[in-house]
């Protein structure tokens, strides 16, 4: 098994009386796609959003249990929230770039970083955008709004945003529901490619792209981690009977 | 939830039983062709794996078509893909019997020869087990799969005795070489019919454990 790079252990969360998580043991492998699937509501998105604390936002959220990012518990409470999402990007459901041109949509992150150096950060642009696999297409107007572009586009500038602050992990809420196939593809490929160096965590409700580009998955239901495993175990020969009747349709 | 996936399913499982039936028809029909004088019972034997080719080709297409738009995982894919496999088995029995069929054509000497109550007899069985192994499959009955093959022991073992019975007649009396040599053929493509039977078998065991047998 591949060293993890994020361990949940005995993780609860509670949305003020509501528990949305339930002592969730995982652990998430570096340089694989990790994907997390189940119902509406079953907690997965909760999940992914514990492993950058993007629910510390949420108010009566509470939390027991730990994270570790490399080993160091991402809840302590010295812990400096910044410097993790630096590491633990995160690319969300919609499109979602700033309304600004498009190179300053990547040179947004290292600027608040501190980096000033307009060749440093013409070189990070094209590096970011290039690891997005959108450099071809934009180039020329990196200028232009990054509104101006198609939504498949956004989206691949956003993972290129995240991609500028040179993150670790990259969590991905339903990167590719709103996008049509073309795009789908784009980024499934592009996710292929970035496993090399990142850890990608992925929520998805189309079943089928979790197969495609997934090497472990977890099923969740109704705040538990019901089953996590390779991916082409857990499709063909699930353990659990309730992941079986998830993935083949016949839930409910 | 997914009933027209449920009843398609289902209808897979009936085609591939209709199809084992029909193997088991042309599996009698090639057994009394070989003391038949007249050649109808080989042409109908002949007839029947010809429409299983048919069936073949029906089985198949609904399996690409189930894969296409129902996207199976788990038992479902296992179900879809262990059809695909086993329709092929299937049609090379119709194959072998129609092998028999073309031979017991042209069998020079109808008398019945001291081994045919054997031969019959591995027809039988093999048959049986045809039957069997796609009755485990949609029964999703692996202990039922497994005890097809041990079937294929028997008829092992009935083909050793037929070819020793009938080298001993070939040595004792010349004159009965051709028809025991046509007899020894015909034993060993129903031996190989049960190896058919077998691999059908396998594969409903995968249908239900997710475990591909070893090849024997």
């Amino acid at each position: 098994m591949q060293e993890a790079i994020l361990t949940a252990r005995g993780l609860d969360l509670y949305y003020g009386e509501n528990q949305a998580l339930k002592k969730i043991d995982m652990e998430i492998p570096e340089r694989r796609v990790t994907a997390l699937i189940g119902p509406s509501g079953c907690g997965k998105s909760t999940f992914l959003k514990t492993l950058n604390r993007m629910n510390d936002l949420v108010p009566n959220v509470r939390i027991e249990g730990t994270v570790e990012y490399r080993g160091q518990n991402i809840y302590q409470p010295r812990l400096d929230v910044t410097w993790l999402r630096r590491h633990v990007g995160m690319v969300f459901q919609k499109p979602n770039p700033f309304p600004m041109s498009i190179y300053d949509n990547i040179a947004y992150g290292p600027r608040t970083h501190g980096i000033r150096g307009r060749k440093q950060l013409d070189e990070i642009v094209e590096r970011s955008l290039r690891g997005a696999a959108i450099w071809e297409e934009v180039r020329d107007r990196l200028k232009k709004p990054a509104l101006s572009l198609s939504g498949g586009q956004q989206q691949r500038i956003c993972i290129a945003r995240a991609l500028a602050v040179e993150p670790d992990v990259l969590l991905m809420d339903e990167a590719t529901s709103a996008l049509d196939p073309i795009s789908t593809s784009k980024i499934e490929d592009l996710i292929a490619e970035l496993k090399k160096q990142y850890t990608i965590v992925i929520v998805t409700h189309n079943m089928q792209q979790a197969v495609r580009i997934s090497d472990k998955c977890a099923f969740f239901l109704m705040g538990q981690l019901i089953e996590f495993g390779d991916t082409t175990q857990l499709f063909s020969m699930p353990q659990d009977k309730r992941t079986e009747e998830y993935i083949t349709g016949r839930f409910g | 939830m997914r009933n027209v996936f449920n009843s398609e399913l289902e209808e897979l499982g009936a085609l591939l039983t209709q199809m084992a039936a029909a193997a088991e028809e042309a599996l009698s029909a090639v057994t009394a062709s070989l003391t038949d004088p007249n050649a109808e019972t080989a042409e109908r034997a002949l007839s029947i794996t010809k429409s299983m080719d048919q069936m073949e080709r029906d089985i198949e297409n609904r399996c690409l078509k189930l894969l296409l738009r129902q996207q199976p995982v788990a038992h479902d894919l296992r179900t879809v893909s262990a059809a695909l496999k086993m329709v092929t088995d299937l049609q090379r029995i119709g194959d072998q019997c129609a092998n028999i069929a073309e031979m017991s054509r042209i069998l020079e000497n109808r008398a019945e020869p001291a081994s045919l109550g054997q031969i019959r007899l591995m027809a039988q069985k093999s048959a049986a087990m045809v039957r069997q192994s796609i009755a485990a499959y949609v029964a999703h009955d692996a202990e039922a799969a497994g005890r097809v093959v041990e079937l294929d022991d028997e008829v092992d073992a009935l083909f050793l005795t037929v070819k020793r019975e009938l080298v001993d007649r070939m040595v004792a009396n010349r004159g009965e070489a051709d028809q025991a040599i046509d007899h020894i053929i015909i034993a060993k493509y129903l031996e190989r019919i049960a190896d058919h039977a077998v691999n059908i078998a396998q594969w409903a065991t995968y249908c239900v454990t997710g475990e591909i047998q070893p090849t024997n």
